[in-house]
């Protein structure tokens, strides 16, 4: 990781502590790496293809449920940056553990298809992405409620 | 209850300087999105200014007076606990 700036390198390290169950980071590791091993073979830079991808995902609005006069009430606001990146990297995770109907598929060959597909903006989390921004955007008459 | 500005009563809840930053900004970029239905591809321009407003606003300090460790401390003053 010697020549990453710090961004990338708290990406990836982002990646791998996501999908850390019980302290055990070196398996998960193994299958980021491999992941990025599967990305490398398709001609392109890796860490670029990666950080597009989570570009890709990234959402701008949200809502969030504010009780206004005893009605709860969608609410639209901006995505803060640490957010959305954590948002992305989940969605993408998530993504991939669908895709895995059986245990014979490994999951960084599911990761790969999820990486690559968010890359080429399609894909469930995309999908995730698009639905969240199409209730933000239904709900932006109540965008007067926010106070944040 | 409210401020008398010359005969009319206002309400400092509704009226007070209440920061919502890059309101305007975000409210049209989900115009957009909801004219060109969800195709976020086609509000580049919205999307960009958005995400210019929000790294603005980052360097900018919260109002300190406006939470309540504030009003609890100045509470705590007053009373000489």
């Amino acid at each position: 990781m010697g020549d990453f700036d710090g961004e990338q390198k708290e990406l990836i390290k982002k990646l791998v502590n996501f999908r850390m169950i019980d302290g055990k980071r070196t398996r998960v590791r193994a299958i980021v790496y491999k992941t990025f091993h599967r990305l490398a073979r398709t001609e392109r830079d890796v860490i670029k293809l990666m950080v597009d991808a989570v570009d890709n995902i990234k959402p701008i609005c949200e809502v969030v449920k504010v009780g206004v006069a005893g009605t709860i009430y969608d609410v639209p606001g901006i995505v803060a940056r640490d957010r959305q990146q954590t948002l992305a990297i989940r969605w993408i995770f998530g993504a991939a553990f669908k895709r895995r109907i059986s245990y014979r598929i490994s999951l960084e060959k599911c990761l790969f298809a999820e990486i690559l597909d968010a890359y080429r903006k399609r894909g469930i989390s995309r999908k995730r992405r698009g639905n969240l921004h199409g209730l933000a955007s239904t709900n932006r008459s109540f965008a007067h409620f926010r106070w944040w | 209850m409210g401020r008398k500005a010359g005969a009319l009563y206002i309400n400092p809840k509704k009226f007070g300087g209440g920061a919502k930053p890059c309101m305007i900004e975000m409210v049209s970029f989900l115009n957009c999105l909801a004219l060109n239905k969800q195709n976020d591809d086609k509000c580049v321009r919205q999307k960009d200014l958005l995400v210019a407003c929000t790294q603005a606003q980052k360097g900018r300090p919260k109002n300190a007076t406006k939470t309540i460790n504030y009003h609890l401390q100045r509470l705590a003053r007053d009373k000489g606990l």
